[in-house]
């Protein structure tokens, strides 16, 4: 008999429940859509979902299946798969288990509910340059056309010069006119605006559920916000997305007018940075027994859950989503990710850190030494380092995660005692 | 008040009593397979050598990997929390400590009140650790206890590049292989562990008057070239091993894990 060390998160708010099963209905559509001669995309990276939305395509997120394999607990199985077909180790763990999905001879009845084929590919180099030279490799396995959106780097923070803008709105217009020349028909551009509306009223409600979290106790902890922030991360331009973030608004509302919160006696307030562990979600609930709560997590932030949303302007769509995309705190070398954690922290009144190292990501650990600093210098509020791959099991160390989450708490608590 | 702390390591299990926060007795003897057993027996020796017997004790505290296999009812705390107890207890005002145990290397930071600032532990990885020196130690047919003195004896540097024991020990073999004097492999070996403990170190920016701790600070040899390249002033007290369960039994009279 083998003895887990790992366990599923336990969440707590009945709209987390509702959105999970709108993950597996999205995924059904896909398939179905398949069946109907409908073309399929696989995309990746940031590319804007209003995009897709607004043409009606049917899309597999390529970050998003690993995820969702992660949480089975077979994401090691695909990885392992895509390394055998001569993926490096130091390829990107989500790259890796994903390349293992696609190019696997065979697949457990779980993927195979919503793994589909593609017809074509549209890549990005935002945030990762290396998806590019991965996905390329499925493109040709699957012998499907390809297309890849260039984002130039953001060296300038929030202030995004026309010229960016302008570049990336038209690799945007190029995308559409790629989707048409392959069966997507012409752009409905009432519609492209309307998604663009719809993406800006999405924001303000996520905008308004941060508030609600920033309460003490906090009425919902990042188990249940890395589900909650689905609709964030792939419905924007949707009904969907909004209805589902208007019905969390009014749980987290409830709950804070009546003050309940993840746990009863919240002592510490913690913010998980870089990828959690998808094998293994209990170990953010682990932290529960000192009475400590993983309030917010960075990644629930990607691809668009922290702008300013009055840029979105539905007249100037294109341009809307250049600057959605260019400003995200994962586009690399601007000063957004770390001013963002700095403020998250004053905000959600962080009380420590917790920082993973994925090793095969060649974006996230760069900014672990200056988000430590930052938030010190700022706040006095430390952070804690140590390795964890948040989707290859075979990396896991359940010991020495768990003496990391150990020491770092009793000290946070001896700090407080004091 | 007398109280326990029991500090369970991989390879080694220490049991510190003490009265009034006054030593009374220690005992220091190999975990081995059966961790329960192993305390049990260093508990008995302990007490014996203490004259008291266990209804005695009134607080107990245990850390250490194997803190949950202690057999008796304690309270548990973390190595870090142990550590920064113990080593301030001894060396009040000190700035850090560096424990290097049988499969784990901590790094901690304190202010002079003996409270913990930041702290950085080995990853998964046993190199660094007395584990990796044990391994070093077979494939050399040298004793672990002589390794430090003979790599003093070294009159060349030799570069040990591989971070993994596994690759350590074939590039260690291969020296062996091509005639390189022990000594100088010796050396190379400790060089490689203390230029990861001070990576480890310069990660919460280590500096200052500092403390080695764990057994492995008995080693001369890796001693003095940490003091080379860490720059810092390292203190190694007697008995350096015994400081995790010394920290524990402070806690205990501190009213943590009382009967």
């Amino acid at each position: 008999m083998t003895t887990k060390v790992t366990t599923p998160g336990e969440k707590s708010l009945e709209t987390t429940a509702e959105i999970s099963k709108a993950i597996k209905a999205y995924y059904g559509g896909v398939k179905v859509a398949k069946e109907e001669g409908k073309p399929i995309i696989w995309s990746y990276g940031l590319t804007p979902r209003e995009i897709f939305h607004a043409m009606d395509a049917h899309v597999i997120y390529l970050e998003h299946l690993p995820l969702m394999v992660g949480a089975k607990q077979l994401s090691g199985h695909y990885i392992q798969v895509a390394e055998e077909e001569g993926f490096s180790r130091d390829v990107c763990a989500f790259h890796r288990c994903f390349l293992g999905c696609a190019v696997a001879s065979e697949r457990d009845p779980y993927l195979d509910q919503f793994f589909v084929d593609p017809d074509f590919i549209i890549a990005t180099n935002l945030p990762c340059m290396s998806e590019s030279k991965s996905f390329l490799y499925a493109a040709d396995h699957h012998n499907v056309p390809y297309y890849f959106i260039d984002a130039p780097i953001n060296t300038w923070g929030k202030d995004i010069p026309d010229y960016a803008i302008e570049y990336y709105a038209g690799q945007l217009k190029g995308t559409l006119d790629f989707m048409s020349e392959h069966g997507l028909g012409t752009v409905d551009w009432d519609k492209l605006k309307e998604a663009v509306s719809l993406s800006k009223k999405l924001i303000l409600l996520w905008n308004e559920i941060d508030k609600c979290r920033q309460a003490v106790p906090t009425p919902m902890g990042t188990v249940d916000g890395l589900t909650a922030a689905y609709p964030l991360i792939q419905l924007p331009g949707t009904q969907l997305g909004v209805t589902l973030f208007e019905r969390l608004l009014k749980e987290l509302k409830g709950k804070v007018e009546r003050g309940e919160g993840v746990l009863d006696d919240e002592k510490l307030r913690l913010l998980w940075f870089g990828v959690p562990p998808f094998y293994n979600m209990g170990l953010l609930n682990y932290v529960e027994k000192y009475g400590a709560v993983v309030v917010k997590s960075m990644i629930e932030y990607i691809a668009g859950g922290a702008y300013d949303p009055s840029i979105m302007d539905p007249d100037k769509p294109l341009e809307s989503l250049a600057y959605k995309a260019l400003v995200d705190i994962v586009n690399p070398i601007s000063e957004n990710m770390v001013n963002f954690i700095r403020e998250t922290v004053k905000d959600f009144h962080i009380d420590g850190v917790i920082g993973v190292v994925k090793r095969s990501c060649g974006l996230l650990p760069g900014y672990m030494r200056p988000v430590k600093d930052a938030v010190y210098e700022d706040s006095g509020v430390p952070t804690t380092i140590f390795d964890l791959d948040g989707l290859d099991i075979r990396e896991y160390d359940d010991a020495t995660s768990k003496a990391n989450l150990d020491s770092f708490i009793e000290a946070l608590l001896a700090s407080k005692r004091r | 008040m007398i109280t326990a702390g029991i500090d369970v390591g991989s390879l080694a299990t220490k049991v510190v009593l003490l009265n009034e926060n006054q030593l009374m007795s220690h005992e220091v003897s190999g975990t081995g397979v059966d961790a329960t057993e192993a305390v049990k027996k260093a508990m008995d020796t302990a007490l014996e050598k203490a004259g008291i017997s266990f209804k005695d004790i009134e607080s107990l505290v245990s850390t250490g990997a194997g803190k949950k296999k202690v057999p008796f009812e304690s309270a548990q705390a973390t190595e870090i929390i142990c550590d920064t107890k113990g080593v301030s207890h001894i060396c009040p005002g000190v700035n850090g400590v560096i424990d290097i145990g049988a499969e784990n290397c901590r790094v901690i930071k304190c202010d002079q009140e003996g409270n913990i600032i930041d702290f950085a532990l080995n990853d998964k990885c046993a190199s660094g650790t007395g584990i990796f020196l044990d391994a070093m130690a077979k494939a050399l047919r040298v004793k672990p206890e002589e390794m430090g003195e003979l790599s003093l004896q070294a009159t060349q540097d030799i570069e040990v590049t591989s971070m993994c024991s596994v690759f350590a020990e074939s590039e260690v073999v291969s020296m062996i292989h091509r005639r390189v004097p022990k000594n100088d492999i010796l050396r190379g070996i400790h060089r490689s562990i203390a230029s990861r403990i001070c990576g480890q170190a310069n990660r919460i920016l280590l500096e200052g008057q500092l403390v080695v701790m764990g057994g492995i600070a008995q080693n001369l040899g890796l001693i003095t070239i940490l003091k080379e390249l860490m720059g810092s002033e390292l203190i190694v007290p007697d008995e350096p091993e015994i400081l995790g369960a010394l920290g524990a039994a402070l806690l205990a009279g501190e009213g943590e894990g009382e009967k």
